[in-house]
């Protein structure tokens, strides 16, 4: 193999890793919005109440949220994953959820918290 | 052969090496623009006066930079000094309320000397610094403007219309010349023709004037032997010309010259802009000339006449035709362009611009 | 022949330094400034501004005075952290993405400025300054018009209101001091980012190495005689776009480190003022267009940032007037400029004019 060719290969090569780097840090960096939505929820199934007693616990500080709140948080990187603390007013016996998120380069998700705590395959809802 | 061969070629060919290609594609670029402008709405006539209104103001600025750049000292970045002395004149004039025609004579007049004393010590400066005149011109310049924005604040200019209300000190940033001598040259024997085409001849008129007196000066002998000092010091020497001194007086000249355009640029423009305002004025009159034709060691009148128009016909067409054309506004970023483009141009010539 | 240390020779060549101490001595207790406000002050304007200066040393090296060509990968740098926070990246990921998209822009401006300077040998620094003005343009055409037209943007909030072009100043908020914060010490109540003067003394490092190689040994004969280099077989023009290209790429990376320590970008003006100020800092600390070394870089940024914190507040108590401590200091951040550059090119010029005399002297 002469010396061109082997140090253009080498070029393109580096090329090729600082573009799949960048591919990669953008993968691990991005910042996304999530919006989380505790209103009902008219899914596949049946209509789910808002939730009362909510907590979410996210990257950032955890957020108290009444019915038919609205609330944004960010997170970084791929995936992230949101904890729904749920106290019931009567009995004071509380639960949590956790709930695994991938984001990939997409960079808003609208999420319906009642669709995620009951248990809802697509949690995902349209503004 | 080859020699012969260069010889068959056309007339055209000799006229558009002598002419320059960017000359000659800005000249066509500017007359496609009148040819364009009427069919996007856009009135010829007002273009028109307006860029002889920018011609009348500019043009003595632009024939400032001939001088030094005769003498060899290269373009003159360090315009602004000339402008300062502009400005203190104006301010000066303004400051006893003086109008008409006699406040903006006064106000040449109070510039005159000043200029000189700056362009002594400029010229002082680019006499050590040979080779890096340009460089050293443009910190001159705007260690100046930055000087003398420190003054603005303190000297004791006490006309309520100049300094600032509250304080009773300062002079303002901005300060109109309603009042005081506004247009006077502008509408000096004027030619209006229609509501729309307007023809500042006084301007004009003093601006030939200038023309007339910096050619008659090369062909004195002092201004000769400042040619030679630029084109070929060795010969000059041998002749017994002081190189340092003909440096000197054409920084002068030059200066002095930036000091009558700034006054006249003002009469124009309606408004004096003190402080950082005339930190980056050098460049507009650089891009002109070279514009014209001039490289850094050689202009003439007729480089400062053909760029002048040229140049502003650009500034003034390219911004209304292309708003009318795409409805934005990219005016800034064109000026910036077509001058530093221009300037590059000049500055990478091969050969002819050696400053020695 | 070596010249003789002499006390009086290194006042000399240490002048300008030694003007602005005494100055600093001067101006900094009539500021009022507490010593440790100073101190912090200091330390955070080094880890923001040394890497640009830096940026600076190589092309002296190869004689080709002061690159004012620097502002390109000020630009390079800033248009990667106008894309980065575009697509939503934060943290020590987004300064990286935003370095790889800013080398391959400063290597072709770099490539771009080198070529037009070899056009125009010996007039490099004006040359430089004006490519610098040129590619301004350049870029606010590139960032007001194509950026939301052309070139899609997809955050709404970077835009002006009309639809396209970035708008005039940018939080980093998800950026803001990342490098700085992620490694810092905390010594008497100062933080002190460790991580970020660990980059700046990898590219340190980097400089010296370099001047060790074959090419920064050939880079340092095209900087003495360009003739002579010629004749030895040194490519003389690649090597001089090769400096400039290295320049650009640390100033575009400089940028990017500043920015992140500011936290907010300027779109159209934070690169126009680099250019000025890093030259001022470089000649400050005792280099020339002729000569510099890492340590003009550092003495030069502490003192140039001395001056340009104290001196405003210095002006207003002792003149009762801030805005003039203002004018000052940009009075004297053009005025050093002019100043080193008309000591330098004096000295230049009595250095050529005794050795002519002295070369007639030999021939007789």
């Amino acid at each position: 193999m002469n010396v061109k060719l082997r140090r253009n290969l080498l070029r393109v090569a580096l090329c090729l890793i600082a573009v799949a780097g960048g591919f990669l840090l953008s993968f691990i960096g991005m910042y996304h919005s999530i919006i989380l939505d505790n209103s009902e929820f008219s899914g596949a199934g049946a209509v789910l109440p808002p939730l009362e007693g909510l907590r979410v616990v996210s990257e950032a500080e955890p957020v108290e949220m009444s019915p038919g709140d609205r609330i944004l948080v960010s997170a970084k990187g791929p995936s992230t994953t949101l904890v729904f603390e749920i106290t019931s007013p009567e009995t004071q016996q509380s639960r949590e959820i956790s709930y695994t998120l991938h984001m990939g380069f997409k960079k808003q998700f609208f999420l319906s918290v009642p669709a995620i705590v009951g248990g809802e395959k697509d949690p995902f809802f349209v503004e | 052969m080859k020699k012969k061969d260069r010889m068959h070629k056309g007339g055209i060919e000799k006229f558009i090496a002598n002419f320059g290609w960017p000359r000659i594609i800005i000249a066509i670029f500017l007359l496609l623009l009148f040819v364009i402008a009427p069919f996007i709405g856009i009135d010829v006539g007002t273009s028109l006066s307006d860029m002889l209104v920018r011609v009348g103001m500019n043009g003595i600025l632009v024939l400032a930079m001939v001088p030094m750049i005769q003498s060899g000292c290269g373009l003159n970045f360090g315009l602004p000094l000339g402008i300062i002395a502009g400005l203190v004149g104006a301010v000066t004039s303004m400051e006893y309320n003086w109008q008409g025609l006699f406040g903006f004579g006064m106000a040449v007049l109070f510039a005159i000397p000043l200029a000189v004393l700056l362009g002594v010590m400029y010229g002082y400066f680019i006499n050590m610094a040979k080779g890096d005149e340009m460089m050293i011109g443009t910190y001159v310049g705007f260690s100046v403007v930055a000087f003398m924005s420190m003054m603005w604040l303190r000297l004791p200019y006490r006309n309520p219309l100049l300094v600032w209300g509250f304080s009773g000190t300062g002079l303002r940033t901005t300060i109109s010349l309603t009042g005081f001598w506004m247009k006077v040259l502008d509408n000096f024997l004027a030619i209006r023709i229609g509501p729309r085409f307007f023809f500042p001849t006084g301007s004009f008129i003093f601006f030939a004037l200038c023309c007339v007196l910096v050619w008659a000066f090369f062909k004195t002998k002092t201004g000769i032997a400042m040619s030679a000092v630029g084109s070929n010091p060795q010969f000059a020497r041998a002749h017994g010309v002081s190189e340092d001194r003909m440096r000197i007086v054409s920084v002068v000249l030059s200066t002095v010259l930036g000091a009558v355009g700034m006054v006249v640029y003002e009469q124009s423009y309606g408004f004096i802009q003190l402080y950082m305002g005339p930190l980056y004025m050098a460049f507009p009159a650089v891009a002109a000339i070279l514009l014209g034709g001039a490289t850094i060691n050689s202009a003439t009148i007729s480089n400062v006449v053909i760029g002048t128009f040229l140049f502003q016909g650009i500034l003034t067409m390219t911004p209304s035709v292309i708003n009318g054309m795409l409805q934005t506004d990219v005016a800034e970023v064109i000026r910036i362009l077509v001058s530093n483009g221009m300037i590059l141009y000049a500055l990478t010539r091969k050969g002819k611009g050696t400053v020695k | 022949m070596k010249p003789k240390y002499s006390l009086k020779g290194a006042l000399i060549s240490n002048l300008v330094p030694i003007v602005f101490l005494m100055f600093a001595a001067f101006a900094v207790p009539m500021s009022g400034l507490s010593i440790p406000y100073l101190l912090h002050e200091m330390i955070s304007r080094l880890a923001r501004d040394s890497l640009l200066v830096l940026s600076l040393v190589i092309p002296v090296l190869a004689g080709m005075g002061l690159n004012f060509g620097m502002v390109l990968g000020a630009m390079a740098g800033q248009i990667g952290m106008v894309l980065v926070v575009d697509w939503g990246l934060g943290g020590m990921p987004a300064l990286l993405v935003a370095a790889l998209l800013g080398t391959p822009i400063s290597i072709g401006l770099g490539y771009f400025c080198g070529y037009i300077l070899n056009l125009a040998k010996g007039r490099e620094m004006v040359t430089s300054y004006i490519i610098g003005f040129f590619m301004n343009g350049a870029y606010q055409f590139l960032l007001l018009y194509c950026m939301g037209s052309i070139i899609p943007i997809t955050n709404p909030e970077l835009l002006l209101s009309r639809g396209y072009g970035i708008r005039n100043s940018m939080d980093l908020p998800n950026i803001r001091q990342v490098l700085d914060r992620l490694v810092s010490v905390e010594v008497f109540g100062m933080d002190i980012p460790i991580l970020t003067f660990a980059v700046i003394a990898v590219f340190c490092l980097l400089i010296v190495w370099f001047k060790t190689t074959k090419i920064g040994q050939d880079m340092r004969a095209v900087g003495r005689n360009r003739a002579v280099a010629n004749g030895a077989g040194i490519p003389v023009e690649k090597t001089r776009i090769l400096a400039i290209i290295i320049s650009t790429l640390i100033a575009c990376y400089g940028q990017i480190v500043s920015l992140q320590n500011l936290g907010t970008i300027n779109t159209y003006n934070s690169h126009e003022q680099v250019g000025i100020f890093s030259i001022a800092a470089l000649l400050v600390g005792g280099a020339t267009a002729e000569n510099a070394s890492i340590a003009n870089v550092f003495v030069g940024v502490f003192l140039f940032h001395l001056m340009f914190v104290v001196s405003p507040m210095a002006g207003k108590n002792l003149i009762g007037d801030a805005q003039l401590g203002e004018y000052f200091r940009v009075f004297v951040s053009y005025g050093i400029i002019a100043v080193s550059l008309l000591l330098h090119a004096w000295k230049k010029r009595h250095e050529m004019l005794e050795r002519r005399l002295l070369e007639n002297d030999g021939k007789e």
